[in-house]
């Protein structure tokens, strides 16, 4: 900003002559003139250096934000969120991730009758695609005056892109989300199934409806398909040899309490529950409750040895039948003698296990059954849970019946998790039907020692080796286990002719790993069994071919040389050193 | 020199003006790319999540296991069919001399695996 000072003021003229050559324009000020020019010239000269001051702080402020500021800029354009599909409900997955449950977007069609030109035309083309509808009923509905009619819901892909390819005017899509189990009956009572709005009506659809609808991870079941796969085919054969009106499975990993298999025959289609049968859509393995008969005798035996009432080299004399009020106990099979204990136990003596869990006392064998969790509702993730039937009052009688699997009526899914803290050490492990994270350790509660799960396996390997249940030798897995056959309660009375066959099985012994369970419902005798429906001659193949199926898939190494050459000796406790089977 | 400042002013407005409508052309343009690109990668996952269940579907075991005996004939293994590797049989003579020899001619008419395969 420049000021000439040349420029006069108005006030100071200063006498200048033209005749003058050249003078210097030289300005005199006086007095008050000169004092305000002064004035204006601070004046201008504080304006100028505020604005200055002013440009500067803008031009740093520039440099700073421009320069130094950038990193901490927030970017206008921000990064778009990555796209993901939403279905509205998680997958159910299997063990291994196979999909057991999952819901695909679908087309359904419908018509805008006012819009359809030709009615009768469009009828032909969509009958030459869609056949399973009827050409004169389409008509009807496409000539229908009103601006709605539906044609199909869900249609396949493939039905869709033909339809769509007509190019009709007047049909359109509503897209749909439509819940698929590509599994379909094979597990249908564990994934169960859902209403037409994708909400969960029974198994773990219903259990964990509101996780399943609120994530897109999938939900990771302990089943595996194979084993499950297995445990239904060997099941079904079963049930049409034997003519039986169904049948249940389960397998069970004793180290971590997940159920691998879980089978329930019959079974049905989840997409059309409505088709079948209240029979079929019921668990026998969580909901139904059974009388396990001699299968019992496990949980008598353990208890007589853990509570020390007997060792494996006592014995009872099983000569004579018990009588107890209007009731008289006999065997299957008599032996009319002396029977040591694992004798009882391998040739499935009822009066024998009876005069042990006489000895034991009702009191502690109320406990030990409860410890075992065979006395209260099983805690499970699947809403379907049945009740055991404790009798109320536990009389003299509930104890004898009770030693030998009459008169206590407990869930397949309870009668396994048992068998496992049986076997595994003797730690009652909670059954889960969700995939435990790898290396999860859990938490079980001790239910009997070391010492008498190790006496037990031995027992149950002698049951398969020696005894009711040779059937479910699987050579080379190291099969343990033992034979149940329940009469069924029809009204008040025990049946004669209905009953149920069952085999619970651990392999292999000296390390179990999984437990087998199967039961066959209501199995008749046929020629190849000399007319025995009894569980060693039912359900035990069953458990042997399931086994000799599972072990290779689940990485169990049979060893046929070491088991023939005696592998069954090292599992042989102290306790039981000199011990000779009569029979042998 | 007034002149000069102004008309190298009205230039820089005009290339800042052009260059700001191009870049925001250019964004509206690169913004419905990429909606249609999260389009057809929505698409793409509802595709293979249909494949999955599919995939899901046609691995029934039931199929897979007609499928294995059928085309394969494969069926469940039996315990003796496994063998651990330290049970092999050791290898019958140590090769002693570098290099090997070479194998001899095969006789005239001797079975190969081919053919006992085939006899059986």
């Amino acid at each position: 900003m420049m000021i000439h000072a040349t420029k006069p003021a108005p006030c100071a003229r200063p006498p200048v002559g033209p005749e003058q050559p050249a003078p210097e324009k030289v300005v005199r000020l006086e007095g008050s003139a000169k004092q305000s020019l002064e004035t204006g010239r601070t004046r201008l000269l504080v304006t100028a250096l505020v604005f200055a001051l002013g440009f500067l702080v803008v031009g740093l402020r520039l440099v700073d934000v421009t320069v130094f500021m950038q990193g901490q800029e927030p970017r206008l354009a921000s990064r778009p969120a990555t796209v993901h599909l939403e279905t509205g409900r998680a997958d159910i997955v299997d063990r291994n991730g196979v999909v057991l449950a999952t819901t695909v977007p679908t087309a359904s069609l419908y018509a805008n009758p006012r819009h359809v030109v030709e009615p009768e035309q469009v009828a032909r083309q969509l009958t030459a695609i869609l056949p399973e509808l009827s050409e004169g009923a389409l008509r009807r509905k496409l000539a229908v005056e009103s601006s709605f009619v539906w044609l199909k819901r869900n249609l396949t892909p493939r039905e869709h892109y033909r339809i769509n390819r007509l190019g009709i005017p007047g049909l359109y899509f509503q897209r749909e989300d439509l819940r698929v189990f590509p599994h379909g009956a094979l597990t249908a009572h564990a994934v169960g199934f859902t209403d037409v709005d994708n909400k969960g009506l029974t198994g773990m659809e219903l259990a964990f409806d509101d996780v399943l609808r609120g994530s897109t991870r999938p939900l990771e079941l302990s089943l595996d398909l194979r084993a499950q796969h297995i445990m239904t085919e060997e099941l079904s054969a079963a049930m049409t040899t034997f003519r039986a009106i169904g049948a249940a499975g389960m397998v069970l990993d004793v180290t971590t309490g997940e159920v691998i298999a879980m089978v329930s025959l019959p079974t049905f289609d989840p997409t059309a529950p409505a088709e079948a049968p209240d029979d079929a859509r019921f668990n026998r393995n969580s909901l139904g409750v059974y009388e396990m008969g001699s299968v019992f005798k496990i949980f008598t035996t353990a208890m007589a040895l853990e509570t020390g009432t007997v060792g494996l080299n006592d014995g009872y004399d099983v000569s004579k039948p018990i009588r107890v009020a209007r009731f008289t106990i006999n065997d299957f099979k008599p032996k009319k003698r002396w029977l040591s204990v694992p004798e009882i136990f391998i040739y499935s003596s009822n009066i024998g296990t009876v005069h042990m869990a006489m000895e034991v006392g009702t009191a502690a064998q109320q406990d030990f059954l409860g410890k075992l969790g065979l006395t209260r509702t099983a805690s499970f993730e699947l809403p379907e849970v049945g009740r055991p039937m404790v009798p109320s009052p536990w009389r003299k009688i509930n104890t004898m019946t009770i030693a030998y699997g009459h008169g206590l009526a407990v869930s397949p899914l309870q009668l396994v998790s048992a068998v496992g803290a049986v076997v595994n050490g003797g730690k009652l492990l909670p059954a889960t039907l969700l995939r435990r994270v790898d290396g999860e350790r859990v938490v079980g509660q001790r239910v009997m020692s070391e010492r008498t799960s190790r006496e037990m396996r031995w027992l149950m390997r002698m049951v398969v080796r020696y005894g009711t249940g040779r059937k479910a030798n699987a050579v080379g897995y190291m099969v343990g286990g033992k034979t149940g056959t329940a009469d069924k309660l029809i009204g008040r009375r025990y049946s004669n002719k209905a009953r149920v066959a069952s085999f619970i099985s651990a392999f292999p012994m000296d390390r179990p790993r999984y437990v087998v369970f199967a039961m066959i419902d209501e199995p008749k005798g046929n020629k190849s069994t000399y007319g025995y429906a009894t569980g060693g001659w039912v359900a035990a193949p069953v458990v042997r071919r399931v086994v000799e199926r599972m072990g290779p898939l689940f990485g169990i190494r049979p060893r046929v040389e070491e088991e023939t050459a005696g592998l069954d000796q090292l599992l042989m406790p102290a306790s039981a050193k000199g011990f000779i089977l009569a029979a042998h | 020199m007034i002149k000069i400042a102004a008309m190298f002013w009205l230039a820089a407005v005009a290339v800042a003006a052009i260059g700001l409508f191009h870049v925001k052309y250019e964004v509206q343009r690169l913004e419905a790319e990429l909606k249609l690109e999260h389009r057809a990668i929505l698409e793409d996952q509802e595709v293979i999540h249909v494949l999955k269940a599919e995939w899901s579907f046609l691995n029934r075991p039931d199929r897979l296991t007609d499928l294995a005996s059928r085309h394969l004939g494969m069926g469940p293994l039996a315990p003796a069919q496994i063998v651990q590797i330290e049970d092999l049989p050791l290898r019958q003579a140590p090769a002693e001399e570098f290099p090997i020899p070479l194998l001899p001619e095969p006789a005239p008419g001797r079975a190969t695996l081919v053919s006992t395969a085939q006899a059986q």
